[in-house]
């Protein structure tokens, strides 16, 4: 019995393990000033191929194109193609449109047979720029993204190191007017690229090459196939995966910055998120041999990426076995069930505090839009949670005569239930976000929003992402379809001053 | 053939022809992007960028750490 309570216990603190590991991750950027590569990078303007996949963009395609001219990059080494996706609206004119104003430097590529996935699109495009020899390097993005004029030859200066295959920027959102979803994104980005990528950088294994923004050098296109895998719906993922495999560097700059629009509602971004959760699944399975076996030539196989990757898969699993043992440790052993719930939530507090603070302060400007959401990040109830675990006294104080003062006296009187229903709210959390998806999605549009919206500030947008996980996992194992799902994108992007 | 304004490493270096391959010398031509000054100046100020990270993460150390303080000392 005592091993049974002391191992219930470990589960629970376990359950920090994913916020740990961020902190862990967040506290490499602290040396990341020392493992720049600077040194070996060179102003080089290497002939450049765009390719732009393009499934009904017509709203969006002429201003990318228009953004593309206006780069800060020699224009006779840009050339942009257009690889309209069997489109059936006005793209084919747009791109028409645009290769008429901009000779020779814009290509309307079309596909007649189309709705495969990105995937397919962009090995149209790229069977087409490596049959001659002018391209040097190709950068694939998304039709509706938005370069700062000095991005892309940012990004170029690190391949004047031969040893480099591919560069990546900081992709941030930039949907204007934006609202709370968007300003999530806004912070999430922060975490998940300003950071993230700074810290893999410094391990040297970059997890993913933003599908915005992913330059290669033509070797590297060449070394890993000339072709963009089909098979999976993390095709960005397992080219950067390619890419280091082979022994080639991928570099995260963090100061090449480019705008994307997100979604800014609850079930579109479900949608594009499974689609992502999936590819994470897919990908775990597809290098299986890879994780946690140091090999020579890449750094895929270390401790540290390994616990990365693996924190945020699993986190999902992580959070629902904390839950679970404690509600059993409640009715086994209540005194250890609370150090146990204590010890966690310090830990969350802990890790919560340094990593709003030091993501804020990598991006301020961004962090000026979005330091509500930073705030609300982990949701109202863990917020409340991580107080009582924090600072108990004065939370008890409200609890004591606070209650007494609204006429809600009566609420401690249900003190075992509150207590269960702290220890279960880890799991609860993602039924919530669950729930806020389908009341989004059910209910009128505009109630259906803001009830949505409510929904997601209680129980947190970091509970919607773990809920999106669980449900890749559902759906993996229920090999669901995984057709590409498009995200539909209005051009409603902006650069932010 | 990557083309290369004058950056300090580079300055000296001749003209390639068109085809060389990516990784070869790169040529000596007329900056027509950023000069090699503000290069150094990007560069520059991109460091400069990233050592202030590392006392931002220090500052956060610091919160944290008086978080556990209060809780040590108040609560």
């Amino acid at each position: 019995m005592t091993d049974l309570k002391w191992t219930l216990a470990a589960l629970v603190i376990a359950g920090a393990l994913p916020l740990v590991v961020a902190s862990y991750q967040f506290l490499l950027i602290i040396v990341h000033f020392r493992r720049l590569h600077y040194d070996q990078c060179a102003p080089v303007f290497p002939r450049t191929a765009i390719l732009i996949p393009a499934w009904n963009e017509a709203a969006v395609i002429a201003a990318s194109v228009d953004r593309l001219m206006g780069l800060e990059y020699p224009p006779d080494r840009l050339r942009v193609f257009v690889i309209d996706d069997a489109s059936t609206d006005a793209t084919p004119d747009v791109a028409r449109a645009k290769a008429a104003q901009y000779p020779g430097r814009v290509f309307h590529l079309r596909r007649e047979v189309g709705g495969q996935g990105k995937a397919h699109t962009l090995n149209h495009g790229l069977t087409r720029v490596l049959a001659d020899d002018w391209m040097q390097a190709v950068l694939i993005m998304d039709s509706d993204v938005i370069y700062e004029p000095q991005s892309l030859r940012l990004m170029t200066r690190h391949l004047a190191d031969p040893g480099v295959g591919a560069v990546t920027a900081y992709i941030k959102e930039g949907s204007r007017p934006g609202n709370y979803l968007t300003r999530f994104i806004g912070y999430e980005y922060i975490t998940a690229q300003a950071a993230a990528r700074r810290s893999q950088n410094v391990l040297r294994a970059v997890a993913c090459l933003a599908g915005g923004a992913q330059l290669h050098s033509r070797d590297n296109i060449e070394a890993i196939g000339g072709q963009i895998d089909t098979g999976s719906l993390a095709e960005d993922t397992i080219t950067t995966f390619k890419t280091q495999l082979r022994g080639a560097r991928v570099v995260f700059e963090p100061h090449a910055v480019v705008w994307a629009e997100e979604p800014g509602a609850i079930v579109a971004l479900w949608k594009q998120r499974l689609r992502w959760a999936r590819g994470n699944v897919q990908v775990t399975r597809k290098f299986r041999r890879v994780w946690f076996r140091q090999q020579p030539g890449h750094r895929l196989g270390g401790v540290s990426f390994g616990l990365f990757w693996f924190a945020l898969l699993l986190q999902p699993v992580f959070l629902i076995s904390a839950s679970a043992s404690l509600i059993v440790l409640y009715f086994i052993d209540h005194a250890l069930a609370w150090h146990a719930f204590h010890a966690l939530w310090i830990a969350n507090v802990l890790t919560y505090v340094f990593i709003t603070v030091f993501a804020l302060l990598i991006d301020p400007r961004m962090g000026r839009r979005v330091w509500r959401e930073a705030v609300m990040f982990p949701g109202a109830v863990s917020l409340i949670i991580m107080l009582a675990a924090i600072a108990p006294a004065p939370l008890r104080f409200v609890a004591y005569h606070g209650l007494d003062l609204i006429g809600a006296s009566a609420v401690r009187g249900y003190g075992s239930e509150i207590e269960l229903f702290t220890y279960a709210w880890l799991a609860l959390s993602m039924a919530v976000a669950y729930l806020a998806k389908v009341t989004e999605g059910h209910l009128p549009r505009r109630i259906g929003a803001v009830t949505g919206g409510i929904l997601v500030y209680i129980c947190g947008y970091g509970s919607l992402l773990c809920a999106v996980t669980f449900a890749a996992y559902v759906k993996e194992l229920r090999h669901a379809d995984a057709s590409w799902d498009k995200t539909e994108k209005t051009g409603k992007v902006a650069i932010s001053a | 053939m990557m083309h290369r304004p004058d950056s300090p490493a580079q300055r000296e270096s001749a003209a390639q022809p068109e085809s060389a391959p990516l990784e070869s010398p790169a040529p000596l031509v007329p900056p027509q992007g950023a000069p090699a000054r503000a290069y150094d100046d990007e560069v520059r100020t991109a460091r400069h960028y990233e050592r202030g990270l590392a006392v931002k993460g220090l500052i956060a150390l610091v919160v944290v750490a008086l978080v556990i303080a209060m809780r040590l000392l108040w609560f």
